[in-house]
């Protein structure tokens, strides 16, 4: 009797990992098929499309100008238009050339200051080179003077007739626009050597009510200094213009003198303003023509 | 373009005769070159102010004085026609009011003609080369820049014998 009990047990027993495996693969195959995803299999008998990367033969390339004047590279085989990703982005076309023409112009706004009451200044005469229209190197000579005796002062100033440099360059923000109209700012440096004085000086402080005169004998002076100037060009008639602009001036440097600082500059005007002006009639003397832009037709191919 | 260009040209040029002719900022030093003393107890070092007091300038024209009866700092004038100028101090309090009490401070200096600006106008600058003076009441006088400037700042400090509090003046 107990063997017959001990057989049947281990049939049993053994048969029990095999009943235990079956409810697992079960439980398990049941939770994977409420997790799939339905796929539409391809049909018998076609291959995966696969995109191959097209290599671009370059002999192939053509560069033309479409009709926006933009620069266009084609395939002829495809006709398609290629665009090289690793090219920076192209700066803005200069439309006029290297050197398009010269300005020269006479700075008239101290003769003209001087009709209205003005003690200082003479004139001064300048030059530019318009490269692309945007960009002009500017030179500049004229000459200065003043004779002074300012109200409720007690001193003449004076200083001869003495000549000033300046040099610098202008960025003409219209610069691809008509050549005929600027906007500018510019960036200069001048610099004279002159001389100055003082006449007719009464000191009198009032309490010891005696008066005393002296006269200050010429003093020579070094100056240096920077402008930047913001102005308009218009033109008049051919190749007549007028400009305008309006100067911020700073001393850079200067001789030292025990007797203080001359109040005039000539090229910078008084030194009790920051700003001055200038006023200039133009001459345009053309030299290069501006450039016309054609457009390729593309070939059929 | 032109009409509108021009018209903004006009408008920038009546702004720039403007704004050029509108630059003075006007005078904002003194118009001539005189050294402020000011009053100091030569026992605290501290400014004072002193009651009873004159102060004026030796030889001026009718005694006219500087200072009179309160102040606690001077202006000392320097005569630009001379190299040399004297003040005398007076002391008004009762006890003091004598003149053996009075002091006198003279300055030696060198006058250098220089032009301020064009709204401060011309001077001098006076250079303080010697200083001498008496001290009956008067402790000392120190120079504390001989250059002698249109700044309005002290450069010269005048320190007297001041009584405490607990202790009596002496005559």
């Amino acid at each position: 009797m107990n063997h017959n009990f001990t057989r049947s047990t281990l049939s049993r027993l053994s048969l029990l990992p095999l009943i235990v495996t079956l409810s697992i693969l079960l439980s398990t195959t049941i939770s994977a098929q409420r997790r799939v995803t339905p796929v539409t299999p391809p049909s018998p008998g076609t291959a995966a499309k696969v995109e191959k990367e097209e290599r671009i033969d370059p002999s192939r390339l053509v560069t033309t100008i479409d009709a926006n004047g933009n620069s266009v590279t084609v395939d002829t085989v495809t006709g398609r238009e290629y665009v090289d990703s690793t090219l920076l982005k192209a700066p803005p076309k200069m439309e006029y050339p290297r050197f398009y023409n010269v300005i020269a112009g006479v700075n008239i706004w101290d003769p003209v200051m001087r009709l209205l009451g003005q003690k200082h200044g003479v004139a001064d005469v300048w030059a530019e080179l318009n490269m692309h229209n945007r960009y002009f190197p500017f030179i500049g000579v004229g000459l200065g003077t003043c004779n002074d005796t300012p109200e409720q002062q007690n001193y003449t100033f004076k200083a001869p007739l003495a000549p000033f440099f300046k040099i610098g360059c202008s960025y003409n923000f219209f610069y691809n626009s008509n050549p005929d109209y600027k906007l500018q700012m510019g960036l200069r440096y001048g610099f004279t050597r002159f001389k100055w004085q003082l006449t007719d000086v009464t000191v009198d402080e009032g309490y010891w009510q005696d008066p005393t005169h002296y006269s200050l004998p010429l003093q020579n002076t070094t100056a240096g200094y920077l402008e930047v100037a913001f102005g308009l060009k218009v033109r008049i008639a051919g190749p007549l213009s007028m400009g305008w602009s309006i100067v911020y001036h700073s001393m850079l440097h200067e001789s030292a003198s025990p007797h203080g600082k001359p109040m005039y500059i000539p090229g910078f005007g008084k030194r009790s303003g920051a700003l001055s002006a200038n006023f200039s009639i133009m001459y345009t003397f053309a030299i290069n023509k501006k450039t016309h832009l054609e457009v390729e037709q593309e070939k059929d191919l | 373009m032109r009409t509108p260009f021009i018209l903004l040209s006009l408008l920038a040029l009546v702004c720039m005769a403007v704004t050029t002719a509108c630059s003075n900022v006007g005078c904002t030093e003194n118009r001539n070159s005189i050294p402020i003393a000011g009053f100091y107890s030569s026992t605290t070092l501290d400014p004072i102010t002193i009651d009873s007091i004159a102060v004026g300038g030796v030889g001026a024209p009718a005694d006219s004085l500087l200072l009179r009866n309160k102040g606690s700092q001077v202006y000392l004038p320097f005569r630009a026609t001379a190299n040399e100028t004297k003040f005398y101090i007076k002391y008004l309090q009762k006890e003091l009011n004598y003149p053996q009490f009075y002091d006198t401070v003279s300055f030696a200096y060198t006058s250098v003609p220089y032009f301020a600006s064009e709204d401060c106008g011309a001077m001098y600058h006076y250079r303080i080369t010697s200083l001498t003076y008496t001290t009956h009441v008067l402790d000392s006088v120190a120079v504390l820049d001989s250059l002698i400037t249109n700044l309005e700042r002290e450069t010269i400090r005048i320190f007297f014998r001041t009584a405490e509090a607990d202790q009596p003046d002496e005559p």
